[in-house]
């Protein structure tokens, strides 16, 4: 790094009738060969954080699966990267089974009468929870960004 | 970029009459540069303001309790312990609760009731006079006859259906506030006070977190739910709408800053018989499941009245329905009907986040 002198030609070269040159010793924004690009750059690199923390439509991925079973007991895993993982989940009534994917998790079977955790289907989005109530099972999504739903009416 | 550099090596060695004029040229050069950093550093903020997060199983379904703030944990505990000490008060599944020993006692002497169970019974009354029978608790044994939750669903014939619906009435249930009492006037008479009841603790354990000093809280039961508070990062509480035919699908999201929210839908306990979905919305005058909606969606202040007002708005249809919540102060509805078209009520839209469907 060197002093700049007063005198340094490479802020004032065009000869051509332009904007005021600058004082000696300050150099105008906006001149160099890169500056334009660079300042593309970090003005598209913040319009798109500013996306995904306003209005992003979901976050990122859910990364793990959290399965209380019946006795209370509740161990996190991970998804699987691809096809498919289940697991024997033990409840009063028997066993639920739990499949989990890359994408997420469901409830695939179940010993109680009415069914109604088979039904709600694939949880997929991060903080989505399926419970087999008779049988003490619960399954929630978690991991990935926020940027979803705090919560679903149903 | 040797430009750049012997700026800013000016900028650094030029005395004081020159620094000011280099600053200047300086500021939207570096406030370009820290632009990136505003969002970062939200979303950090965000991110490292984590809830603590309770679940239950209780009430016939799921209740998670989430709370922000620094006495995130000691409020989500606080409305744990809120939920379980009502529910063992008001669910009329659970053997010995006074829920169901006034079920139990229906036809003979009145029966101890703790001042929850009266408040749910007032709060019911005045949504059964509200909604003119549309909502009545008093409809249960007919709900029961279907065996929805049983494992055997039937259809109960039409005699059935009359015997059934002539134990509806509810003039026969009588309390006593003052001295804790409470009965069911006729044998064979049965309160279902579950998604009111749902409400009430909804409400409660919500007051519970916001009084051990959560910054924010939010309290699902099972879809049913209310939000107080600000979160951390300023933003609204963001709900779903369950779409009725996509079981991990949303029909819609919106956005509310405190209150409750309620949904009402054939899609969460039914059977398929014969070709034909048989729920649990049975209309009280008829004694058949409502068929002119999937879904309603209700806002109010309080999930208890969202919740018996999802209820009555899902029996009476996308008209009717509508009517009612135009008649009710501090309430709004969306009405999701079965062919399929959405019907919401005047403010509605308010809610509705900018961009989500529909």
């Amino acid at each position: 790094m060197t002093q700049p002198s007063p005198a340094e030609p490479s802020v004032r070269s065009t000869g051509r009738p332009g904007p005021p040159a600058p004082a000696p010793g300050r150099r105008p924004p906006l001149r160099g060969p890169l500056d334009l690009p660079l300042i593309g750059l970090v003005m598209a690199v913040t319009a798109v954080l500013w996306w995904q923390l306003l209005i992003g439509p979901g976050g990122s991925p859910p990364t793990r699966v959290l399965v209380v079973d019946g006795s209370g007991r509740a161990s996190a895993r991970p998804l699987p990267p691809s096809g498919f993982l289940e697991l024997d989940v033990p409840g009063p009534l028997g066993t639920t089974v739990v499949r989990l994917t890359p994408d997420g998790a469901r409830i695939v079977s179940s010993p109680c009468p009415c069914r109604v955790c088979v039904a709600t289907g694939a949880l997929t989005r991060s903080g989505a929870v399926a419970a087999c109530v008779p049988n003490r099972i619960l399954v929630r999504i978690e991991g990935g960004a926020p940027g979803g739903v705090d919560a679903v009416s149903r | 970029m040797r430009e750049g550099t012997g700026s800013a090596a000016s900028g650094r060695s030029s005395g004081p009459g020159r620094s000011s004029a280099a600053g200047s040229t300086r500021l939207p050069v570096l406030l370009l540069l820290l632009a990136p950093a505003f969002p970062l550093v939200l979303a950090g903020c965000g991110g490292g303001d984590e809830p603590a997060r309770r679940d239950l199983l209780t009430m016939d379904t799921v209740v998670t309790i989430t709370a922000w703030g620094p006495s995130g944990a000691a409020a989500a505990d606080a409305g744990a312990r809120e939920v379980e000490r009502l529910a063992a008060l008001l669910d009329h599944h659970k053997p010995g609760s006074p829920a169901a020993l006034l079920n139990a006692a229906a036809g003979s002497a009145p029966v101890t009731a703790p001042i929850e169970l009266i408040d749910v019974l007032e709060a019911a009354g005045a949504q059964v006079r509200s909604t003119s029978g549309v909502f009545d608790p008093t409809v249960s044994p007919l709900i029961e006859a279907y065996g929805l939750g049983s494992g055997h669903p039937r259809v109960p014939s039409d005699d059935e259906r009359r015997r059934l619906l002539a134990l509806r009435g509810w003039e026969d249930v009588t309390w006593d506030g003052v001295r804790g009492r409470a009965s069911l006037g006729r044998a064979g008479q049965a309160l279902d006070l579950g998604g009111l009841a749902k409400g009430y603790v909804v409400d409660r354990a919500l007051a519970a977190v916001m009084r051990t000093g959560a910054r924010a809280g939010l309290v699902n039961a099972g879809g049913d739910l209310a939000v107080g508070g600000a979160k951390p990062d300023g933003s609204p509480f963001r709900v779903g709408i369950q779409d009725p035919d996509r079981p991990d699908g949303l029909a819609g999201v919106i956005e509310i800053r405190g209150g409750a929210v309620a949904t009402s839908g054939d899609y969460e306990r039914f059977a398929i018989i014969d070709g034909v979905r048989w729920h649990h919305l049975v209309d009280p005058r008829t004694g058949l499941p409502g068929r002119l909606t999937r879904s309603a969606t209700v806002t109010a202040s309080s999930a208890m009245e969202a919740d018996a007002l999802a209820t009555a708005v899902f029996v009476l249809g996308p008209d009717a329905g509508m009517g009612l919540v135009e008649s009710i102060q501090g309430v709004e509805a969306s009405i999701i009907a079965t062919d399929g078209s959405v019907h919401d009520s005047p403010g509605f839209g308010a809610f509705r986040s900018p961009g989500a469907a529909p």
